[in-house]
Parts: structure tokens; C-alpha cells; sequence
């Protein structure tokens, strides 16, 4: 059966899209190749906390989680609720629900995010 | 007891007409498939999708009959979908709402139990009257047994309600609302009344807003908020006290007492909820209102509000202001009013650029009441003022935006999105619609069924304790609240009493 919201959703929607996931430490992660900046044509690890797939695909989650040692312009960050040695980054997307392919607009959010980054 | 309740889009109500209405003038039937929308008090039965007829599966020859073939197709579609069945058939001649009885009743009746036992749900009965187009309904228990609904809900441009008057009778008019009255009609006047209005969050918009619907002579007008009043708030919260900031009172105990000041229908029935619309207490008690109005500002509460307008096809009346000031604090840029009415055929919050769905889950996870977390932002987006001189325009568009839906003044309904700029002052109607993949828009109709994980319990805030010379203040005060109460009933129901 396919699951039409929450962390399942989100997980069935990045597979279709070719994406391996797997949870660690209430995690949601999976790779994202960087388009632009620094870390272009880098396969990124990256991922979204279990319990802000809540909402989804009608509300979005807001952190960013990323591996500690990638550098990205300062916000709000927080190294708690996150996998050891890793840093999430506060990243809110906009006019969401605009792209019919949420999976891909969030793939596209964290992408935006990535070019951002420091080599 | 529940109470019981159809609503329906416009245009449902538009494709049924023009089945269930011949230029024959013959009667006709049909059925369709209902979302079930369970609140605390009342049940309403959402039409999702109408099954007409197929080529024998109904005949016309002055009255109109069904096969059960026709009732087990669509109930078996209906139990796939999660859904209940209505049966709907009209009187060519009838005006207002219609009793059943005779050949109708047995014919609903008889297949109470069948659609009972393939959906899990009671078949709803529908007439609807040709003289004036009104709706009436019931439903049907497994025993064959109906009870009557109270109102059938019509959602479009306008709210139309049909109102079973047996179960929600015509509110006798005051002397106090003469001038009201003659604005717009006793018929109006009588819809209007019987509404059930939910104003959510009563800072200093919903506070205001709620004590003019009561003066309006609304018998019913319910306001929820989980917030205690505080010295901050008083340059905002007109009619609270002092005295009330002192006793951090809930802002729904001082609504309430301001909105039974303010009432002017005979048996005004007034309630509130200390609770927040994003517990599943809150939601529920939600789902009991006719229309609602949005007066919270935090992106959580006013997505499950935004979804409730689609899923549970409860209007919701949203505003507020933003006010422009410069960050060094030495003046103010601006500032911009927004109002419109948040339903099916109108964009919805976050399409009418009114709510950021990705400031959902920071908001959910309490960040926003985090002054760490707030200092970290870029300071544009800090920004938390207000001004009662300013807000009141907002109350003031927010009730206009009800009056077009509620009234249609010229008839014309809603007017859409209006954005009115300070400094300029300038009306616009932004062009806003829905986005083709709006993820709230798409659950319209869901009813229970809505994406269910916006909503948590959390527990209700305690009340500071009180010291001596505050308690004897406050007890003075509810005994003086009590008398000018008191004085109050006699004379409106006296003035009620020598107007009939």
C-alpha cells in the first residue's frame, strides 16, 4: 500500500525518484548531488529528522541536517536532535506547495542550501 | 444529544439542482457519497462526490424510484472511500425545510440497514424544494428510524443555510437590534442569528470582532484561546482591565464577560474554550462552527485552520496587519491590512501568500516562543508589533468580508483577498488563486478523514495564584459583573417581550 503522508510518504517519494534512504538516530537520511557553489557535483549526505515528516507533504520540515563538516552561512543551527557529529540548520522553505513534486521541491530546497557551502 | 448536519460546495449544490429539478416539473432522485465530519456536538455529513444514475437503475413517472442494484454500487463505492451514502430526491413544489413521511420515508427507511452495513456509516436522507431551493436532511439508524438535521450548509460565494427551525428556532428580534434589522431584513436577520460563530485566538482583533457578532444578535458565539491577559497586552485588548492583567486572567474569561455585555439576542448563548485549535480537543470543538474566524497570527494554528476550510468546508474568515517598522525603532515605514475568506473556489492561506507552510513545523516544535532561537533570525523577520489604531481596520474588513458572505449585499458575495496599505492608503484586490498543487486544497472534502498530524495534545497552562487583595478584587468585580448581568436579561427580554 502506498503511504499518502507522514515520514513514510516522504521516504516512498524519494525512492521514486531513485534516492536509497535509511533511518539513523531519528534521521531520515539519504545523498543529494550539489548543483552549484562549492560543493558542486558532490554527492552531499543529508537528511530530515523522523518527527518533522509529521506534516508531511502538506507542511514541510524546516531543518536541514548535514554532516558537521560541511559550513554553511550562519542561522540558527543546533547539533541536538540530530546524528552524532552532525549540525542542523535552520532553512525554512518558501511558497511551498507551489511545485507539484514535493519531493522534488525539497530536493531542490536542499540543494539551494548546499551551494551556500564553504569547500 | 449530536447534532446532525449536510454541507455541501456550491457547485454540488448547482449539479444536484440541475439533476433533481426537471422542466417537467416531475420529481427526481439520485445519490451520492458523504465524508463524515465528527466534531464534539455535531456531526456533519460532507457531499464528496454525486453517483447519478445510470440507464435503469432509477424511474420517473411522477414520482421517482431506485433499484437496489443503484444503492449497493454506490454504497460499495462509498465503503472503499471510507464514505457514507445519501439518498436525495426532490418536490418540485415544496418551500422550506421538508418533513418526511409516507412512500419517501419507507423508501430511505428500507435501506437504512443494507448501506449501515457496507459502509459503517448512516445513510443520510436529502429533499430538496423546488419552490425556493432550500435543502432539508436527515438520517436513518439501522432500525430504520431518522432523525432530522438541523441545517443543511451551502458553501460558495455566500454561506447558505437551510435551518430546520423545529431544532434551531427563528431568534425572536429585540428593540436593541430595530436599526440592524432594518439594514438588511428580518429573513437575513433570522439566518445571520442562528449561526454558530467560532472566533479563534481573542487578542486585540478577535476581541473586538467577537463583541460586534454578539451586538449583531448572533446567539451563539463561541471564542478559544489558550493566552492569559497581560500588562502588555492592555494597549490592544479593549475592555480589559487592569485588574485583569493583574489576575492574568484567561483572555476567554474576559471575552466572555465583554461578549454577554455586548449581546443583544434574547437567549444569547455564549461559550468559550480555553484550549488551542491545534489540540485535538481544540480541532474538534471546531468542527462544530458554521463559520469560523481566524485571529491568530502563528503559522500552526492557522494551517489547521486553513485545512479545516477545505476539509471540513467550515468558512474561515482570516485578517490581520502588518505593521512596517523601521528596525532602528525611530519611526514606522507602513503598514499593510489583509482580509479574506479562506474556501473552496478562494485561495487558500499559504496560496493567498497569507501563511508559510515551511514555518509549520518551527513553529510545532515551539521555537517561535524561543527567545534564543528568535534572536538568531535575521532581524526582519523579529517583528511582533501592533497598534489597536491600526488593527481595528482590520476587524472592520474581516467583518465586512462576513457580512458579503453571510448577507451578499447587491448579491454579491465574498469579495476575495483585500489588501488595503497605510501611508498610500490604497484598497487593492490581489490577484491571487489557487495553485494547481496546493497541498491543503487538495483535501478538500476529506472531513475525518484530513491529514490528521497537525494535531497534538498538550496540556492546558495553570493560573497564577492570586494574592488577598487581588481575590477581593476580583470577587467585587464578578458581583458587580453579576448585577449590571442581571439588569441586563430584564430589559432585553421585557423589550423582546412587548416587540412580539
Amino acid at each position: 500500500m502506498t503511504a499518502t503522508a507522514g515520514d513514510e510518504a516522504f521516504i516512498e517519494g524519494l525512492q521514486q525518484h531513485g534516492i536509497d534512504t535509511e533511518i539513523v538516530d531519528g534521521v531520515v537520511c539519504f545523498r543529494v548531488l550539489a548543483a552549484t557553489g562549492a560543493l558542486a557535483g558532490t554527492r552531499v549526505e543529508t537528511g530530515v529528522a523522523v518527527n518533522e515528516l509529521q506534516g508531511w507533504p502538506m507542511v514541510p520540515p524546516h531543518w536541514v541536517h548535514l554532516p558537521g563538516s560541511i559550513t554553511i552561512a550562519p542561522t540558527n543551527t543546533s547539533s541536538t536532535e540530530t546524528r552524532p557529529g552532525w549540525v542542523r540548520h535552520s532553512r525554512g522553505i518558501q511558497h511551498w506547495g507551489s511545485d507539484a513534486d514535493l519531493v522534488n521541491a525539497w530536493l531542490g530546497h536542499v540543494r539551494s542550501v548546499l551551494e551556500g557551502a564553504v569547500a | 444529544m449530536t447534532r446532525m448536519s449536510v454541507a455541501m460546495t456550491a457547485g454540488a449544490d448547482e449539479q444536484l439542482r440541475r439533476h433533481l429539478l426537471r422542466a417537467d416539473g416531475q420529481e427526481d432522485i439520485c445519490l451520492a457519497r458523504y465524508a463524515p465530519s465528527t466534531g464534539v456536538k455535531r456531526f456533519t455529513a460532507l457531499i464528496a462526490e454525486i453517483e447519478l444514475p445510470r440507464d435503469g437503475e432509477r424511474a420517473v413517472h411522477g414520482n421517482a424510484e431506485f433499484t437496489g442494484d443503484y444503492v449497493r454500487r454506490v454504497a460499495a463505492l462509498a465503503a472503499e472511500h471510507r464514505q457514507g451514502v445519501v439518498v436525495l430526491h426532490s418536490h418540485p413544489g415544496g418551500r422550506g425545510w421538508q418533513r418526511v413521511g409516507g412512500v419517501d420515508a419507507d423508501t430511505e427507511s428500507s435501506y437504512a440497514f443494507l448501506v449501515l452495513r457496507l459502509t459503517g456509516l448512516p445513510l443520510m436522507g436529502m429533499t430538496l424544494a423546488g419552490g425556493d431551493r432550500s435543502w432539508s436532511a436527515r438520517s436513518w439508524s439501522a432500525q430504520g428510524r431518522h432523525v432530522s438535521c438541523e441545517s443543511v450548509r451551502v458553501v460558495g460565494d455566500t454561506l447558505q443555510v437551510s435551518w430546520n427551525s423545529d431544532l434551531r428556532p427563528i431568534p425572536a428580534t429585540t428593540d436593541a437590534q430595530i436599526r440592524t434589522v432594518s439594514a438588511w431584513g428580518e429573513a437575513h436577520q433570522a439566518d445571520l442569528a442562528r449561526l454558530r460563530v467560532l472566533v479563534v485566538g481573542v487578542g486585540s482583533v478577535g476581541m473586538l470582532l467577537a463583541q460586534h457578532l454578539a451586538a449583531t444578535g448572533i446567539e451563539h458565539v463561541a471564542v478559544m484561546d489558550f493566552d492569559r491577559v497581560e500588562t502588555l497586552n492592555l494597549d490592544r485588548l479593549i475592555g480589559a482591565t487592569r485588574l485583569d492583567a493583574a489576575l492574568h486572567r484567561r483572555k476567554t474569561d474576559v471575552a466572555l464577560r465583554l461578549l454577554r455585555s455586548a449581546a443583544t439576542a434574547a437567549r444569547p448563548d455564549m461559550a468559550k474554550f480555553d484550549m488551542r485549535v491545534t489540540d485535538r480537543a481544540g480541532l474538534r470543538n471546531a468542527l462544530d462552527y458554521d463559520l469560523i474566524f481566524c485571529c491568530v497570527d502563528k503559522p500552526w494554528p492557522r494551517a489547521v485552520l486553513n485545512q479545516i476550510a477545505y476539509s471540513d468546508l467550515i468558512p474561515v474568515v482570516d485578517g490581520g496587519i502588518a505593521i512596517d517598522a523601521f528596525t532602528d525603532g525611530s519611526g514606522m515605514r507602513g503598514a499593510t491590512m489583509r482580509s479574506h475568506v479562506i474556501r473552496p473556489g478562494r485561495p487558500c492561506m499559504a496560496c493567498n501568500h497569507q501563511l508559510e507552510l515551511g514555518d509549520v513545523s518551527i513553529d510545532r516544535a515551539g521555537d517561535l516562543d524561543n527567545p534564543g532561537y528568535i534572536a538568531g533570525l535575521p532581524s526582519g523577520e523579529r517583528g511582533r508589533e501592533n497598534v489597536a489604531l491600526l488593527s481595528v481596520t482590520a476587524t472592520a474588513s474581516m467583518l465586512g468580508q462576513f457580512v458579503s458572505l453571510v448577507i451578499a449585499p447587491g448579491g454579491r458575495g465574498d469579495p476575495g483577498p483585500l489588501r488595503y496599505t497605510f501611508a498610500i492608503h490604497d484598497l487593492e484586490h490581489p490577484p491571487y488563486e489557487s495553485r494547481p498543487a496546493c497541498p491543503v486544497e487538495r483535501q478538500l472534502l476529506a472531513g475525518d478523514q484530513r491529514q490528521a498530524h497537525l494535531i497534538e495534545d498538550r496540556p492546558a497552562s495553570a493560573a497564577p495564584p492570586k494574592t488577598g487583595l487581588l481575590q477581593l478584587a476580583s470577587v467585587l468585580e464578578a458581583m458587580g459583573t453579576r448585577l449590571q448581568d442581571a439588569a441586563r436579561r430584564a430589559s432585553v427580554i421585557r423589550q423582546s417581550k412587548q416587540h412580539r
